[in-house]
């Protein structure tokens, strides 16, 4: 199993109704690495874990420079701000590391240019390998392995 | 395990990334404790890095929030 703290994003403005006495927002974040076929990697320091997100998604400038070859344009689009852009897909491997256990895995990801505000570890390619347990009380995600995962853990 | 993403596992932006990058992609430092550089622009910010001998490969990159915005799924 791996741990990850949910992390603050300070409030720019008043809180919400909803939380008043906050003074930021709690995210349930985790560090990444994306590897590619040929070697390289990009460090993220935070990607939101999205059981919203059918996909997980990267920025599209990344891919190229990482030597990700991506696939023909399927169609597929990302709606962000109203607006749809090009999702475009590539295969990647993923590592995520709670300091003490290490996941690694084979995955096909999206690629946008939309100006999302995270890197997204959605359902296709992240979630869907895991049991995801989101504590909000003691602001801490929990990422076990399930039976269809296909990569290793150390 | 690799050696740089464990030291930043569950760490905070510093709070300088608050105060003068909002809205902008940053790289730091393998502990997240230094901003090497900034720019609006990903792709840019890696010319930054590759020009003052850094390797992307070895920082860790953000993007520092701009805004108040509420997270959800209503565009699914």
């Amino acid at each position: 199993m791996l741990q990850f703290p949910y992390q603050p994003v300070p409030l720019l403005g008043p809180p919400p109704p909803s939380a008043p006495l906050s003074t930021a927002h709690e995210r349930p974040f985790v560090p990444v690495i994306l590897h590619s076929a040929t070697g390289h990697s990009r460090h993220f320091h935070r990607a939101l874990l999205d059981p919203g997100s059918d996909d997980t998604i990267f920025p599209l400038a990344m891919a190229s420079r990482m030597g990700v070859t991506l696939q023909p344009d399927s169609g597929h689009r990302l709606r962000w701000g109203g607006q749809p852009y090009p999702l475009r897909f590539g295969d990647v491997q993923l590592e995520i590391s709670d300091g003490v256990s290490t996941a690694r895995w084979p995955a096909v990801i999206g690629f946008s240019d939309a100006p999302l505000a995270y890197r997204l570890l959605g359902m296709r390619g992240c979630l869907q390998f895991f049991d995801a347990t989101f504590r909000r009380a003691d602001r801490l995600v929990e990422l076990t392995i399930n039976r269809t995962y296909p990569g290793i853990i150390s | 395990m690799n050696r740089l993403i464990a030291p930043n596992a569950g760490l905070a932006l510093p709070a300088e990334a608050f105060d003068k990058y909002r809205g902008q992609w940053i790289a730091l430092s393998p502990d997240a404790s230094r901003i090497l550089a900034s720019d609006d622009d990903l792709g840019r910010l890696e010319d930054k890095l590759i020009a003052a001998g850094e390797s992307p490969d070895q920082v860790l990159f953000d993007r520092v929030e701009d805004t108040d915005i509420s997270l959800g799924g209503g565009e699914l």
